[in-house]
């Protein structure tokens, strides 16, 4: 009985010790099968492309799975950290073009000319720029190191660096001096060097002249033709960067722009304006559209990109389903004075005014104003795109009308390009928009820049084109609660500039303030 | 349910003691020859019992004089003797009748040996009224522990709070240990409460440990406190005839209190005043008056019962003591169509076997729940949908038969306000739910060095649910869903929870000459926790998916730990522990060591006041010691350079086919344990006998290395915001706890307790550089996309509210929109909001009472607060008087809010930030005691029935619904609801 009682005894303290061994329990790996480490998520070409793929999907998308799911960006809202959306914010709402009414935390700052340094939209498109820029090293990084054969690596490394100088463009033109990281730099806690404006215009014109005149980005051609980044995708990026080179680095730089765009060929106007911004506009209108980002109904859906303008911009008693959509947001209009640039008979005037009052008296109700249906989820065949709920419409990201007008905008400022070829251009552009030929005479700056404004309203580029012609900020042109009044006024010159948000400032002892923000 | 409580009343009237055959007179004494008045005389192993008189006397009916009668009273040692022997009682003195034994992490303590902050509850039976969590049993019962009851769906989860939180993005629950074994406290979707799946009534104890020498030698997870339950085990003398316990209970449940919301003809001529008679608006309008809250809200029934059985039986020379215990609870919410019910079971065996050197504990807990849960987006529909609409509209202009707002093109307007009753009608959504807990314990003493011993844990936690949840095709919500379309839905969805653990530890105890006490324990703990949940949402229609999610994750714990206590004859006290933790959560930094140590003075054992008559008890206690937390809320892999798949909805297209992104993800290879030091300094006290007892404890923690999520320099990483170890938070406060026995007579006895706690929480360090950070927005609240009305920020309590400061015309009524620049730019923004209040409470107090005349008793229990602030989201959001006609439909407003005449949101107005501090009284009950309703041989059949009232009535300024929020944010929540309960208890 005594011996039974030991050996249990016993018996219980070995069984214990053994399990000392569980300690190595604590080095664990991923059981989710959607989830691997590094080295067992990059095994095939295919996982490259994959990997691609996120680089392209996190200009449309908001996280890993749509339409809000598992935020790339963390701490703010899915549907407005995505990244077109977000652009469009910080490059439509502070103008002419657009109005939001809103209480989405401080969107009305953004059309009163009044956001600070800690404002959550600017800091979701900065943490979104440098979010993909981040994606576009990473993917650059590993590609290079890999042992995987990966017969597209060259064109996928160059495909990552287009888009990266693509994001770096929007650093430079809304918040300047910025940080800066390449592949060289490593993942973890090291808060990047600053780099000012100027540095970063001659870092871009370097890496996208790099991509243009060489060998590993596919020319716009085949499966690079309108989906995928491509060397004329290149050539608008710089074409852009030279057109604002005055704003950006202190010297104009139209001839440079002019020679570019020269380069940019293969295109044409489409015959219908309304068809570049429908469910179908992949399948019609890439004669026109240089690239588009990719938009699903069922696969690729987000509270951004295309859905964004479409649903922000329907609501009082406008008929959601004329747009192809089952609902509205009931947000954004457009002022008063960005109306009356329109003739009646312009094919760009879309706007829906039934119901609406032309004057915004107060913004706090979707009806003062009226609104845009420019984008619709409608196809060029009179049906409706895959769902109701999310959009089919791509993103047109470049257009070939964009490079007529920035060659019309050369001719007109001086360059290689004359002003009546410049005005050739132009008129282009109007004539498809059902508009006669403007006469040399009447091809001023101020024609220049509405032009610009009524062809390529809602596209991201408006705040940009206001900053160029000097009528961003300054009095020389008010419309309505610039300013947060009713009648416009002129505010002050630091806003030609976003803030470097309160947080990365915080975090990054290596950066500095633009100026007027502070510190 | 009258029928049964009338048949009671008859029993209870029939019954008399005539069926005894012995009859005991006799008196009761103390050690002085005092008669000793209020003493309990009992049969043993019944409820047949008297209470001795004035002069000590009692008479008693049993059935013979061989009977075994027990006589007990607080402050004296309880007396067993033959009832033929019982003439004259003497009872001793208890010097140590506090002393019982209170569970801690892995062992017992006397109660007067504890060095630590340790609260010790036992579980109310009288004040249990309608309960059906155990977190409802500890509210108000201990300084500084706060349970916040959840929303009022049947089963919702409580939030318990030991000293405030400890943590600021990581958990801040206390770790539960039920009957030994540690269990996750994680909620599991379609299980809203998890300790909810423990029936109160199987609860034994509660031992709060507060400090960190109580709380250290659990490590890793105690940073915020551990509560210890204990269920009732088989009869604690090894063998015992069964008794019998059964109880049953039935309530009705009433909303306490609706929102005041203009009626139908307060809305016609609001919207006359503001638009005119020939506007849309009010062409729009209805001709019904309807009160959609009514519509809602139901008066909803409850029905328990539990049934269990104690006992012990000899198996050869086994002794078996065992206890059975069924429980069933079928429970209906106050929000129409929100029910649960439950079923638990529950079986302890604790045999002793080799001449009682080994003791196994086998406990096994299983719940099976079904829930319903409500659409409780009506909540906040009823108050805004129009109140000049019918319910029904089987017109073309309704939809599914329900009034709806449709836009001038006749499209269903899903920006519209939904029809209350058919979002609740029209989506269902059931979850069944089981969970099992068990643990074998075994507990051997080795045989000739009884000293000695090893204790074995092996548990399990396992729990499943299964749901579905479905909208109707065509339904209103289905419509505004944008992935819908009116296509319907439905979503099944499922999760399996499993935590394994395996503790070992060896435990030595000995008495030296002298007056040395010296006991040790060493010991390994290793613990797995694995989660899957899933879920696939369809449309209706055509079966097209919308949603498909699939996570898997799990972690591991691996820990050493060590006690060490020595006391000097029961005056000093010391006890030092130290704990190694390691967690597969960081990878790079996995272990922590986690110290405490503690002194205590058993002052009333010193020789000045060992006879003192005055003080029964004093003992001062010191400790400090550390902490650790790892359950953060960012994943189990945080450390670790990985990669996701994307899933539906955000893939991407190139020219037609359809590629998987792969997206590469931030992480922090460099992540370690937040720590927690906490220090204290308390007090126990009993004068008069120990009729007057309780304590007081000053603390101070501090949390270093916080687990904060916070901005990554951009381009430093895959995110723009990190999980670090970045940041310090502090904890300083006071508590004091006072029970008092102020009657003690034949006939009357009340006792009274009371606590209250003081804490002060502030954020010292958030950032890496110094200076003005931003701060961490949290909070969101309705209205708008995105506002947060919160934020974290150095210098100020977590959750602070962060607005911008009103200003006020002449007459003090707020002028919309009008803030004060208090950064001074000319223009008001961002910058100019500031920090004002908090919702976590300064002074927090909980008080009971029970008073007993004969056989009645009334027991009374509240809770309170001071100091705590919340945001009226409901009346914000309804101020904003423009979405009263916006979008081609009318919006509903409350009373005041055309006054306030705010035409646009003014969502971060100081205004609406208000103080919500509270007294409620939260239980009141009345019962009666029938000692002897039916004997058969020695055993009689007791019985309590009794009425209670639960969240009786509420005392505050505040003027929502309730002032009892969590987060601060008074949004649309289902509300907790007022119970009507009568039960009946019978033991046999």
């Amino acid at each position: 009985m005594k011996n039974i009682k030991s050996i249990f005894g016993i018996a219980l303290i070995f069984s214990a010790l053994t399990l000392v061994s569980c300690v190595g329990d604590l080095n664990v790996a991923p059981i989710d099968p959607k989830l691997n480490t590094a080295d067992k998520a990059l095994v095939t070409a295919e996982d490259f492309e994959a990997f691609m793929a996120q680089v392209y999907t996190g200009y449309v998308t908001s996280g890993s799975y749509g339409p809000d799911g598992a935020c790339n960006i963390k701490n703010v809202d899915g549907g407005y950290s995505q990244y077109l959306r977000a652009l469009l914010y910080l490059e439509e709402l502070p103008t002419d073009v657009a109005i939001c009414n809103w209480d989405d935390k401080t969107i009305k700052d953004l059309h009163n000319f009044c956001w600070s340094n800690s404002d959550e939209f600017v800091y979701s498109f900065y943490s979104r720029i440098f979010y993909q820029i981040s994606m576009c090293n990473e993917f650059i990084r590993q590609a290079q190191k890999t042992e995987v054969n990966v017969p597209n690596k060259e064109k996928y490394i160059a495909e990552a660096r287009a888009l990266r100088a693509y994001s770096y463009y929007h650093a430079i033109d809304l918040f300047g001096n910025v940080p800066f990281a390449d592949e060289t730099a490593s993942v973890g806690n090291t808060a990047p060097q600053q780099m000012t404006r100027a540095e970063l215009f001659n870092w871009l014109e370097t890496e996208l002249k790099d991509l243009i005149d060489g060998t590993s980005l596919p020319d716009a051609a085949g499966a690079y033709r309108y989906y995928r980044v491509n060397k004329d995708f290149a050539r608008c990026v710089l074409a852009k960067l030279y057109l604002n080179a005055e704003v950006y680095a202190g010297k104009a730089m139209y001839n440079e722009c002019a020679q570019v765009c020269k380069n940019i060929s293969g295109y044409s106007l489409h015959d219908s304006y309304a068809e570049l911004f429908m469910a179908d506009n992949d399948v019609t209108s890439q004669d026109e559209i240089i690239f588009g980002f990719s938009v699903d109904g069922e696969d690729t859906k987000s509270y951004g990109a295309t859905n964004f303008v479409i649903f922000a911009c329907t609501g009082g008693k406008m008929d959601p389903a004329s747009l192809g959509v089952a609902s509205g947001w009931g947000g954004i209009r457009t002022t008063p004075e960005f109306y009356d640039k329109f003739d009646a008979v312009d094919a760009r005037a879309m706007f829906h005014t039934a119901d609406q009052t032309k004057d915004i008296t107060a913004n706090d109700n979707f009806q003062y104003g009226y609104a845009m249906k420019k984008f619709t989820n409608m196809k060029s065949d009179g049906g409706k795109g895959k769902a109701d709920g999310f959009v089919d419409t791509d993103w047109p990201t470049f257009r070939y009308a964009d490079v007529l007008l920035m060659m019309a905008e050369c001719g007109l400022r001086g360059s290689s390009i004359s002003k009546s070829e410049g005005l050739a251009y132009l008129n282009q552009v109007r004539n498809r928009a059902g508009l006669s030929d403007l006469a040399e005479a009447e091809f001023t700056m101020d024609e220049m820049i509405n032009e610009r404004g009524r062809e390529l309203y809602l596209e991201g580029w408006r705040r940009s084109d206001l900053i160029r012609f000097g009528k961003f900020t300054e009095g020389s042109y008010l419309w309505q609660w610039k300013g947060g009044v009713h009648d416009g006024k002129a505010v002050d010159e630091h806003y030609k500039l976003f803030p470097i948000p309160t947080k990365d400032m915080q975090s990054n002892p290596n950066l500095t303030q633009n100026p007027g923000y502070g510190d | 349910m009258k029928r049964f409580f009338m048949m009671f009343i008859a029993i209870a009237v029939l019954s008399t003691s005539a069926f005894a055959q012995y009859s005991v007179k006799g008196v009761v004494v103390d050690k002085n020859g005092e008669p000793v008045i209020g003493a309990a005389v009992l049969q043993q192993g019944t409820m047949n019992g008297a209470q001795t008189g004035i002069d000590g006397d009692f008479t008693l009916n049993v059935p013979s004089d061989k009977t075994i009668l027990e006589i007990s009273f607080l402050g004296y040692k309880t007396v067993t003797i033959e009832a033929g022997l019982a003439s004259r009682i003497e009872m001793a003195d208890d010097t140590e009748f506090l002393d019982e034994v209170v569970v801690i992490g892995y062992g017992t303590v006397k109660k007067s040996d504890m060095t630590g902050a340790v609260a010790a509850i036992k579980a109310d039976e009288l004040n249990k009224g309608m309960i059906s969590s155990p977190s409802d049993l500890l509210r108000g019962k201990s300084a500084g522990v706060v349970v916040t009851a959840g929303n009022g769906q049947p089963g919702s989860s409580s939030t318990i709070r030991i000293r405030g939180g400890s943590s600021l993005s990581a958990n801040n629950d206390p770790l539960i240990v039920i009957d030994g074994l540690p269990v996750g406290n994680s909620s599991i979707s379609g299980l809203s409460d998890p300790l909810s799946t423990i029936n109160p009534s199987d609860i034994e104890s509660f031992t709060v440990l507060k400090d960190a020498s109580a709380t250290a030698i659990y490590g890793s997870r105690a940073s915020n406190g551990v509560i210890v339950i204990t269920t009732k085990k088989g009869s604690k003398s090894g063998v015992a005839k069964p008794t019998f316990n059964f109880d049953y209970t039935a309530s009705l449940s009433t909303n306490a209190k609706y929102v005041d919301v203009m009626t139908a003809d307060q809305i016609r001529s609001a919207i006359s005043t503001i638009y005119g008679t020939e506007s849309d608006a009010y062409k729009a309008l209805g001709s019904a008056s309807t009160d959609w809250q009514k519509e809602i809200y139901q008066n909803a029934q409850t029905h328990e019962a539990n049934l269990s059985v104690t006992g012990g039986q000899k198996i050869g020379e086994v002794k078996l003591p065992y206890r059975v215990s069924l429980g069933a609870l079928s429970q209906d919410g106050i929000l129409k169509t929100s029910a649960m019910q439950r079923l638990t079971g529950s079986l302890n065996l604790s045999p002793s076997l080799l001449d009682d050197h080994l003791t196994v504990n086998l406990n096994g807990k299983g719940t099976y729940a079904g829930n319903d849960f409500a659409n409780d987006g009506a909540v906040g529909s009823a108050l805004h949908y129009d109140p000049t609409k019918e319910v029904y509209d089987s017109s073309a202009n309704g939809l599914n038969g329900y009034s709806i707002w449709r836009d001038a093109a006749g499209n269903v307007n899903t920006m519209a306000t939904q029809n209350p009753v058919a979002q609740l009608n029209e989506r269902t959504n059931t979850s069944n739910v089981f969970r099992f807990i068990g643990n074998a314990q075994f507990d051997y003493k080795f045989h000739g060095f009884e000293d000695l011993r090893f204790n074995l844990n092996l548990g399990l936690d396992y729990s499943s649910s299964e749901g579905n949840e479905e909208a109707a095709i065509g339904s209103q919500q289905s419509y505004i869903d944008k992935q819908q379309s009116g296509s319907g839905f439905h979503n099944n969805y499922s999760s399996k929870l499993k935590d394994e653990t395996l503790e070992a530890y060896l435990a030595y105890n000995n008495d030296f000459n002298g007056g040395h006490h010296f006991d040790a324990m060493a010991g390994y703990s290793w613990q797995h926790f694995y989660k899957e949940s899933a879920n696939t949402k369809v449309k209706l229609t055509d079966g097209l998916k919308i949603e498909e999610n699939n996570d898997i994750g799990e972690y591991y714990l691996v820990s050493f730990f060590g006690r060490v206590n020595y006391s000097y004859k029961d005056r000093y006290m010391l006890t030092a522990t130290l704990r190694r933790d390691g967690t597969s959560r960081f990878s790079n930094n996995q272990w922590g060591l986690f110290p405490s140590v503690a002194l205590g003075w058993n002052i009333k054992n010193e020789e000045f006041l060992k006879d003192s008559q005055v003080v029964s008890s004093l003992k001062l206690r010191l400790s400090y010691g550390q902490t650790g937390q790892q359950d953060l809320n960012a994943g189990y892999y945080p450390t670790l350079a990985t990669y996701v798949k994307n899933s539906l909805g955000s893939k991407y297209i190139f020219n037609g086919q359809v590629i998987t992104p792969l997206t590469a993800l931030g992480y922090n290879a460099d992540l370690k344990w937040e720590t927690t030091t906490t220090e204290n300094v308390g007090l126990d006290f009993g004068f008069a006998n120990g009729r007057i007892y309780g304590s007081v404890d000053v603390y101070k923690r501090i949390t270093t290395d916080l687990i904060n999520e916070i901005p990554a320099p951009a381009l430093s990483n895959l995110t723009n915001s990190l999980v670090s170890n970045i940041g310090s938070m502090e904890n300083k406060g006071f508590e004091a706890e006072l029970n008092g026995i102020i009657l003690n007579s034949r006939n009357w006895s009340w006792t009274l307790g009371a606590n209250v706690a003081y804490n002060h929480n502030e954020i010292t360090k958030l950032t890496a550089l110094e200076g003005a950070a931003d701060g961490i927005p949290v909070g969101g609240i309705s209205g708008g996309t995105g506002n947060t009305i919160q934020l974290h920020q150095v210098g100020f309590p977590t959750n602070a509210f962060y607005v911008y400061q009103q200003v006020y015309d002449g007459s003090g009524n707020p002028i919309p929109g009008v803030y004060v620049d208090r950064y001074p730019d000319g223009t008001v923004n961002e910058a100019d909001k500031y920090l004002f209040h908090k919702p976590a409470a300064d002074y927090t107090f909980g008080m009971n009472s029970s008073l007993s005349y004969k056989n009645w008793t009334l027991a009374v229990s509240g809770h309170g607060s001071l100091g705590n602030w919340v945001y009226n989201n409901v009346q914000s959001e309804n101020y904003k008087l423009v979405d009263l006609w916006t979008n081609s439909f009318v919006s509903n407003r409350v009373n005041g809010a055309v006054e306030a005449g705010m035409s646009a949101g003014q969502f971060y107005s100081d205004m609406f930030v208000q103080d919500a501090s509270f007294f409620k009284i939260d239980n009141v009950t009345l019962n009666y005691y029938i000692p002897s309703i039916f004997r058969s041989g020695d055993r009689a059949l007791g019985a309590n029935v009794f009425a209670t009232c639960q969240n009786c009535f509420t005392f505050t300024k505040y003027t929502g619904i309730d002032p009892e929020v969590f987060s601060g944010i008074d949004g649309y929540i289902y509300p907790r609801p007022r119970t009507f309960v009568l039960g009946v208890k019978l033991n046999f």
